[in-house]
């Protein structure tokens, strides 16, 4: 961004108190959709912190990074190494006396390891390329930076348009599997504007804090007119012996007929193997042949665990 | 057990939601969950007696 002058009150003030908080090397990012669907920006409104805006606790952490609305969750990247943050050289116009006049600045650039990263998560990253993308930065005091430009609000920093990158590296014999994150900042954004929620004030376990994990329905078996049972897996691990999602509860699940009549239904139970894991039994009230259940994440959320369970049907035999 | 919220209790390795299972019988409670509760039927039919008789 280019510097905006303000001829009325001439240059800034240079003093400075003589203890305030600097950033520390970034070692997080925060990864968010910058736009929410009201058009807003989906940054942090700090009154809604708790103790009169002053504290930001897991509660709060945990009411974004485990929102059920993927638009406006925040999603935590895994720890990142051999971070470079830098903008480039300024872009100036040389005259033929020798002399140089400053245009702009250069782009901000960031590029970070994500060490074992493996294909899904590039996967996972590379779907970010779809949208306008706002970043929180974590650094490794455990402040949280954004952009404090609007009054009242820390907003995530705008990504430039397209730039968002990743790639993976596979693993040498001297060198472990990685995934590499590259972006530039916005040309819209400006480094005067960066503000942080200092470590201090975030009582939340922020450095460390970890995104949703996808978790997929296979297909439903021994399905009754009162039940039926379910592997649920994450994406992650081989074809053939994939992670299990475990831990779920009946809480953890909304379900809906869709057909013939759309409505809720109230799950009875749901049981985890204690044999097979992630395999869950759910016992549920009396249905009809043909009716066609929607299992999904329950609403309106925050959810309890660290899963994404992705919606799956189950039709009544 | 441990009553997580109103109107749902976990019994074992399986959480209820307690108004479904009004009504339901021990027979048909035995049939439904026979080999999935870890802490045996019979026990978790005891526990869930209790519950919703409260």
């Amino acid at each position: 961004m280019s510097v905006v002058c303000n001829c009325s009150t001439g240059g800034g003030n240079t003093g400075t108190p003589s203890c305030y908080g600097v950033f520390d090397v970034t070692v997080q990012l925060i990864l968010v959709e910058y736009f929410k669907q009201d058009g807003s920006v989906n940054g942090i409104e700090i009154s809604t912190l708790s103790a009169g805006g002053t504290i930001l606790d897991q509660a709060f952490l945990d009411s974004k990074i485990k929102d059920v609305n993927p638009k406006e969750r925040f999603y935590p990247s895994p720890a990142l190494k051999n971070i470079t943050d830098e903008r480039s050289d300024d872009i100036t116009e040389s005259f033929e006396d020798s002399t140089t006049i400053f245009i702009q600045e250069g782009a901000r650039a960031l590029e970070g390891l994500v060490i074992k990263g493996d294909p899904v998560l590039l996967g996972a990253l590379q779907s970010w390329r779809c949208v306008t993308i706002g970043v929180y930065f974590i650094d490794k005091s455990g402040n949280l930076i954004g952009n404090g430009k609007r009054a009242g609000w820390l907003d995530p920093v705008r990504l430039e348009d397209d730039s968002f990158s990743v790639s993976l590296i596979k693993g040498t014999d001297t060198t472990k599997q990685k995934v590499t994150i590259k972006f530039t900042v916005s040309s819209l954004e400006s480094d005067a504007d960066l503000r942080m929620i200092e470590a201090s004030s975030i009582t939340a376990t922020l450095v460390g804090s970890r995104g949703l994990v996808d978790a997929v329905a296979g297909t439903p078996s021994n399905v009754t007119t009162t039940g039926f049972d379910v592997q649920i897996n994450t994406l992650y691990g081989g074809l053939t012996s994939p992670v299990p999602a475990e831990g779920l509860e009946l809480t953890d699940f909304q379900m809906n007929e869709v057909s013939p009549a759309p409505g809720p239904i109230a799950i009875t139970s749901v049981t985890e193997s204690v044999v097979t894991p992630g395999l869950y039994t759910f016992v549920i009230p009396a249905q009809t042949s043909s009716d066609l259940l929607r299992i999904s994440n329950p609403t309106p959320g925050p959810l309890a665990k660290g899963f994404d369970v992705n919606t799956f049907d189950v039709t009544i035999p | 057990m441990a009553n997580i919220k109103e109107g749902i209790i976990k019994v074992g390795n399986t959480m209820f939601r307690t108004e479904n299972l009004k009504g339901m019988t021990e027979k048909q409670f035995t049939e439904q969950y026979k080999g999935i509760i870890s802490i045996g039927v019979k026990e978790a039919w005891k526990q869930v007696k209790k519950y919703t008789k409260e």
